[in-house]
């Protein structure tokens, strides 16, 4: 098997990864340094990618699996990430409407239990419900229950912050 | 509607941020960060063996010095377990290196395992890393006879009285006492909500 090359496979993947990262930033972590010790952990495995699914579907596990190892550290505050200088994050300043819906949608997001927010996240990505089942390790059928219900929470909490907001 | 609405405003949200990659230079500085990680173990693990050794090299000289024979047991017991820490440690390192190739399920289990076996680890504190050197420093202290009858290595520390024996023994005790408390409440404060949390997770990722 023909491997792009990593650089290419993040290039392509980073604005994916990055939305998953801010989603599961929590203090002392930024979604910045999620994003950098993704990019260094998923280079580290790249050699062990077998090309068994997309490639991106394996960037999205990665991004999953270094975000629960991050979250779960017992000496979080004790733990440094890794810092990359050729990755740089710009972001624009103006508040824009897209940018205040999506902080609704996070926040409708991170209060869904740890397993929803791993399943919304890849459905969100236009990942294809057996795609995300590989990626979590559930059934095609399971996955479609789960968000059929997920769905209903996440849209009655933007129905909810809507109507605040207008 | 709804879904597509959904997924307008999540990738709606990318226009307002910028990630600039500079290809050429990425996987030298991920190699660097790499090798750099590589010479943080190997110089730590040095420092463990160096300071194994120096405490290996110490008390072979005590064994073969110190007169008193509960004394020269003490110090052939200090080198076994100083051996046994090295091993012990090393070992349960090896346990964090975890394949981020499996499932978010697969991984959450391997992730439960892991952090279960490091709260095991600190709650038998106690039994591995607390308890031998405070039994070995009270058959190295009660073991002694009189330091005063006999001139070798250790005899400066050795306390002659046995009050001074006893006081020594009991502040070594609260000592080693405080390092198994210690361990024993990180475990708990910090190491078990974590299982709690995992296994919640893999609860909530069953249900349908």
């Amino acid at each position: 098997m023909i491997k792009e090359p990593f650089e290419e496979v993040l290039a392509a993947n980073k604005e994916p990864i990055y939305r998953i990262c801010r989603i599961y930033a929590t203090p002392p972590y930024e979604a910045e340094d999620l994003f950098q010790e993704v990019t260094f952990q998923a280079w580290k495995s790249y050699k062990n990618f077998e090309g068994k699914s997309k490639v991106s579907t394996w960037m999205y596990r990665v991004a999953l699996n270094v975000c629960l190892q991050m979250k779960t550290k017992h000496d979080r505050k004790n733990h440094q990430t890794i810092t990359i200088d050729a990755i740089q994050f710009s972001s624009d300043d103006s508040t824009t409407e897209d940018r205040e819906r999506f902080d609704q949608l996070k926040a409708c997001i991170e209060v869904l239990p740890e397993s929803d927010k791993s399943v919304i996240v890849l459905y969100l990505e236009d990942l294809p419900y057996k795609e995300i089942g590989n990626v979590l390790g559930l059934t095609e059928n399971h996955v479609a229950v789960k968000m059929k219900r997920i769905k209903a929470k996440l849209a009655d909490c933007m129905t909810l912050k809507n109507e605040r907001y207008d | 509607m709804i879904d597509q609405e959904l997924k307008r405003i999540w990738k709606g949200a990318s226009s307002s941020e910028r990630i600039t990659i500079n290809k050429t230079q990425l996987l030298n500085q991920l190699k660097d960060k790499m090798d750099k990680m590589d010479r943080n173990i190997k110089a730590r693990d040095k420092r463990e063996i160096y300071a194994s050794v120096a405490g290996i090299v110490a008390f072979s000289l005590a064994a073969w010095d110190i007169p008193f024979i509960l004394s020269k047991i003490a110090c052939f017991f200090a080198i076994g377990w100083f051996i046994y820490v090295i091993y012990r440690l090393k070992k349960e390192r090896k346990g964090e290196a975890t394949d981020l190739n499996l499932s978010f399920r697969d991984q959450l289990e391997q992730r439960k395992q892991y952090i279960m076996g490091q709260s095991k680890m600190l709650k038998s504190v106690v039994y591995w890393y607390a308890l031998p050197p405070f039994l070995m420093n009270l058959l190295l202290f009660l073991g002694a006879g009189d330091p005063d009858s006999a001139d070798f290595f250790l005899s400066g520390i050795i306390p002659g009285s046995l009050v001074e024996k006893v006081i020594i023994v009991v502040f070594l005790g609260l000592f080693y006492g405080y390092i198994a408390w210690m361990n024993y409440s990180t475990a708990k404060k910090n190491l078990d909500p974590l299982v709690e949390q995992i296994e919640q997770t893999q609860r909530e990722l069953k249900e349908e």
